[in-house]
């Protein structure tokens, strides 16, 4: 383990431990770090230039989605909770986790002292209730509003029948208290998640980097000496999107210290996989397929995900049986067999449909040609259509499709919260809500089955999800892969070479 | 239809009749030249369509021995054998080779045909490819329906595909080949300058395109194309696969535009020439009509002028032959009707006088028979000293101015008929005029008058004292016509360029031997007529440039009929002060 830079964190008093236990054996194998040098004392300074499978775009927490936009939102802001090397929680801008009260409908949340932004204001207590707001603005509700949507009111305000948020009042300058509309214990786990990260009026962040351009190129970061754990030890920190060959050929020249990709890059010295949370999920479109919906969703259920998973990404990946992707469940319970569909013998020869894919994340492509065969194989034709950001979120929310493949990098490790994100990515915030609730508070067994139920219910056809590989050059060092994928970039240092 | 058209268009006729019973023939022989190039054209394209298929099942098997001996793919192979590539990571391996090697279809399949990698549907892999895995290793070329991703989803797809195995361990070979899909059916189109047909076994349309159409008049083309029908569905068919069980086959037909178009250049000049020969014999029959009807067209219209009543019509066209004799004879004739009718004028005429002078001669003894008579009364008387010879003289004296008077009359008539001044003509109404005479006479007892004569009538040209005279003369004899009553009618109606006024009686009517010298000086049946009023009347109504005119049955009374013309604008016009 790297020694951590000034302001190490405080051990967390009682940490709630997350329902996904496997994940934190995972995480146990998975954070082995690199061979650091031995006896060597982190330093500071030097640029760290990470690539992506494609440059970042969006900075903002309430948007940010795509694997590499949630990288870069970590790197500029910080958020109330933190997961600690063991997979638990841990504080982060909080001075400590929060414990449930009344029941695990409410939460005391007190900043620590003297925290501020990078453009040096304040943060306090209204800043984090700001964030939450945000979640759940009336005018396009962000796609992380999972994280907003148990807390009391939410679905008033977000309705726009209340002016404010009622579950989340402001006690103090570091103190707030947020109500959920019911029980929900391990609602904390959210507040780790990028989403929750909390945003100056202004703009600015409290990461451990500060934004300095962006744009089609990559991001340019500056080490930001306000973070609550103190300077990083990275000077410069630079973001930008490589195809494989590149990014192998700019490791290796020394061009690049670091490779987050589905694939290792061949030569490099790479970590074990990240957790498989970017989960995929083909939606049904019910309302354009009518009685061929049932059918179609035989054919996609009959898919043998472990197979898939292993010929079509190029990731580490894992099958998704139900609504929470299996590194978040526990348990065996929580991983049930594929259902054995007995194939389409219904499907009309001539049946055509329209197979809505995202351009830009990985393996979606592919994943998209899979099912176009193995459709085609029973009878049905599909166009696969594959579309960029914007424009696959608009035709999801607008049902333009038949049947969508839709990606999500679950970034919230208790199964309650996970439930919600997919549902709310998949089906809308009703779905989020009622996945929530049915899921909250129950241990990792019985969350299984319910998680399966509910993705029946929600038509949902879960397929598999994958993680990525980190490949570092000789130099880089304190690369750490957390329990949800994430990587604490302020931990980067350099080796220095030393001198004639 | 005149002797000139008529003789032009049999000119024409016979110019165009031989042209278009030579367009029979020239159009079989054209449609023959036309098919015979096209069946010629057809054969060549069918060669070059061959030869391109044989060229394109060469470039597939050297495509795919080329992928399978090169070093990527032995390396491909060891990797994978080895497991130092992730299934994932070589599956987009297929696709990369396919590219690079220009080729549409390409799998790389283990012993068991599961496909390792695929270019053309990357989404089989993993499965057994039930299309490529059959082709047999030996690098042959093999015609299969294999399926590959489009546009809209996995279609299938006529190809021409090979399997040569990679060297090494790995057991793996490579598959794949050429497509006869729509873009070689565009480009197979372009070389052979036609339409090529791709279908399927089963007759399946699996691809189809045309060469671009020459830039062209399309009249012309469709006259082409309507006169060598049956060329546009002339095709070659060339099997694809097993001579046995093809799996498809490649149809091409060669454009027929061009041909077409050249036959309805041929066939638009051949019916151009008709129509100009038609156009010349019709302009050259006229000429040639017009040189000999000329003379029958001046004899036609002097005969018509002649009948009107113009017998100094000549026709003085210059002509020889019978036409021309024809033309002398004529004006001969004329000349000859001329004086015929000027001599029997002045014999009418002195006819005429005669009878005038015998009727007057008849008139004037009639009154001196009792003069003379009296006068020998009166001498007789006075020689024998009658007493009573103051009373025979007055008597006799009476006598003898009775009779003088009454040749006075006789006189002063004849005068006003011979001495009838010529008419001063102004715009007079009709109406006004029937006005004027009618008040002259109030009804008699017994007799009705009906009148008829419309205020809108054109106002006719007349000397209005004359046409009161004849008018008068129409009505007093219609009365006198009926002395025990009866109706007088007098109807008043446009005729032509005039206006005809009626003057009709019930009375006995006109006899029938009287109606020919009704108009005669001195011809008179009514106690103490002179015998000149209808005779003035009719002189007046000629003079005018009107008629009178009389319709009668016997027992059934008289209609006269008074026609004046009207008096046109300019002559009104001129006549205002």
């Amino acid at each position: 383990m790297p020694t951590l830079p000034v302001n190490e964190p405080e051990p967390a008093p009682s940490p709630e431990r997350s329902p996904g236990l496997a994940i934190l054996v995972l995480v146990a194998a998975l954070t082995l770090p690199l061979p650091a040098a031995a006896g060597v004392r982190p330093a500071y300074g030097g640029e760290v230039r990470v690539a992506l499978p494609a440059a970042p775009r969006i900075t903002d927490p309430a948007l940010a989605t795509d694997p590499g936009d949630l990288l870069l939102v970590r790197a500029i802001h910080a958020t109330p909770l933190e997961l600690d090397a063991d997979g638990r929680l841990s504080p982060g801008l909080l001075e400590e986790v929060p414990a449930p009260e009344a029941g695990g409908r409410a939460f005391r949340l007190r900043l620590r002292a003297g925290l501020r932004f990078s453009d040096g204001t304040p943060i306090a207590a209204s800043d984090v209730a700001a964030a939450f707001v945000r979640l759940l603005a009336r005018e396009g509700p962000a796609p992380n509003a999972w994280i907003a949507l148990p807390v009391l009111g939410a679905e008033a305000f977000q309705a726009g029948r209340a002016a404010t948020l009622a579950g989340v009042q402001v006690l103090s300058d570091r103190e707030l208290l947020v109500t959920l509309a019911s029980a929900m214990p391990e609602w904390p786990w959210a507040l780790a998640a990028p989403a929750a990260a909390v945003v100056s009026r202004g703009g600015a962040g409290a990461g451990p980097f500060v934004l300095q351009g962006l744009d089609g190129a990559g991001a340019r970061l500056a080490a930001n000496g306000l973070h609550w754990r103190g300077r990083p030890f990275a000077d410069r920190l630079t973001v930008k999107g490589a195809d494989p060959r590149a990014a192998a050929r700019a490791l290796s020249g020394g061009d690049l210290e670091l490779v987050l990709r589905p694939e290792a890059v061949p030569g490099a010295t790479a970590t074990a996989p990240s957790p498989p949370l970017l989960a995929t999920y083909a939606v049904v479109n019910w309302r354009r397929l009518g009685s061929g919906a049932e059918r179609v969703r035989r054919v996609l259920g009959a898919l043998d995900r472990a197979e898939l998973g292993k010929l079509y990404a190029r990731g580490p990946s894992a099958p998704t049986s139900t609504l929470v992707p299996q590194p978040v469940l526990a348990g065996p319970a929580a991983a049930p067999a594929s259902p054995s569909a007995p194939g389409a013998p219904g499907i009309p020869g001539q049946a055509r449909l329209v197979l809505l894919a995202a351009a830009d994340v990985p393996d979606q492509r592919a994943l998209a040609e899979r099912l176009q065969v193995k459709l085609f194989d029973a009878g049905v034709r599909a166009a696969a259509e594959l579309e960029g950001g914007g424009r696959f979120a608009a035709r999801l929310a607008a049902e333009d499709f038949d049947v969508a493949l839709v990606p999500v990098q679950v970034t919230a490790l208790a199964p309650a919260l996970a439930g919600g994100q997919v549902a709310l990515a998949t089906r809308g915030p009703g779905a989020a809500r009622r996945a929530m609730t049915e899921l909250a508070g129950l241990p990792a067994a019985a969350a299984a089955p319910r998680a399966e139920r509910l993705t029946r219910t929600l038509d949902l056809v879960p397929l598999f999800s994958t993680g990525v590989r980190a490949s570092a050059g000789p130099a880089l060092q304190g690369l750490r892969i957390r329990a949800d994928g994430a990587i604490d970039l302020g931990d980067l240092w350099l080796l220095r070479r030393e001198g004639p | 239809m005149r002797l000139r058209t008529q003789l032009a268009a049999l000119l024409a006729l016979f110019a165009v009749v031989p042209l278009a019973a030579a367009l029979v023939p020239v159009g079989r022989a054209l449609t023959n030249a036309l098919a015979s190039e096209h069946a010629a054209r057809l054969d060549s394209a069918a060669r070059a369509l061959s030869g391109e298929l044989a060229r394109l099942s060469q470039e597939a098997a050297e495509g795919v021995a080329g992928v399978a001996r090169s070093p990527d793919a032995e390396a491909f192979g060891r990797d994978l054998a080895a497991g130092a590539l992730s299934p994932a990571d070589a599956a987009g391996r297929g696709g990369e080779w396919m590219r690079a090697r220009g080729l549409d279809a390409l799998s790389v399949l283990t012993r068991e045909g599961v496909v390792v990698t695929s270019g053309h549907l990357p989404g089989r892999a993993g499965d057994v490819d039930p299309q490529l895995a059959p082709v047999a290793a030996r690098g042959a070329v093999e015609a299969r329906v294999i399926t590959r991703s489009g546009p809209s989803g996995p279609e299938p797809v006529l190809a021409l595909v090979a399997r040569a195995a990679i060297p090494g361990e790995g057991a793996l070979t490579v598959a794949g080949g050429l497509a006869l899909d729509q873009e070689r059916a565009r480009r197979l189109a372009e070389l052979t300058n036609g339409e090529v047909v791709i279908r399927g076994a089963g007759g399946a349309l699996l691809a189809q395109a045309s060469a671009p159409a020459d830039e062209g008049a399309p009249l012309l083309t469709r006259v082409g194309a309507r006169l060598g029908v049956g060329l546009a569905g002339a095709r070659r068919i060339l099997p694809i696969g097993p001579a046995d069980a093809p799996v498809g086959r490649v149809e091409v037909s060669v454009a027929s535009e061009g041909l077409a178009r050249a036959a309805g250049t041929v066939l638009a000049a051949f019916l151009g020439a008709v129509l100009i020969g038609a156009l010349a014999a019709l302009a050259a029959g006229r000429l040639v009509a017009s040189r000999v009807t000329r003379p029958l067209e001046a004899l036609r219209e002097a005969a018509a002028r002649v009948a009107a009543g113009d017998l100094h019509a000549r026709v003085a066209a210059r002509t020889g032959g019978e036409v021309g004799e024809l033309v002398r004879a004529f004006n001969g004739m004329t000349q000859e009707l001329a004086l015929g009718r000027s001599r029997l004028a002045q014999a009418e005429r002195v006819a005429a006088w005669r009878e005038v002078a015998r009727r007057l001669a008849h008139e004037i003894k009639n009154p001196l028979t009792p003069i003379a008579m009296s006068v020998e009364t009166l001498r007789e008387a006075q020689a024998a000293g009658r007493p009573d010879f103051p009373e025979i003289f007055d008597e006799g004296t009476r006598a003898i101015g009775e009779e003088v008077r009454r040749l006075k009359k006789i006189v002063d008539e004849f005068s006003r008929f011979a001495r009838l001044p010529a008419p001063e003509r102004t715009p007079v109404a009709p109406e006004e005029l029937v006005s004027a005479v009618l008040a002259l006479f109030p009804p008699p007892p017994g007799l009705t008058i009906e009148r008829s004569v419309p205020e809108a009538l054109p106002q006719v040209w007349a000397d209005r004292d004359q046409a009161l005279q004849v008018l008068l003369n129409l009505v007093r004899n219609a009365l006198d016509a009926m002395p025990e009553g009866g109706t007088l009618r007098v109807a008043g109606r446009p005729a032509g360029d005039g206006v005809a006024l009626e003057v009709a009686d019930t009375g006995p009517g006109i006899a029938p031997e009287d109606l020919p010298h009704l108009f005669e000086p001195y011809f008179t049946r009514k106690e103490g007529g002179t015998g000149l009023g209808l005779a003035i009347a009719q002189r007046i109504a000629e003079e005018h440039g009107g008629r009178l005119e009389v319709k009668t049955s016997p027992g059934q009374g008289a209609t006269f009929t008074f026609w004046l013309p009207v008096a046109k604008l300019e002559t009104r016009l001129a006549k205002v002060p």
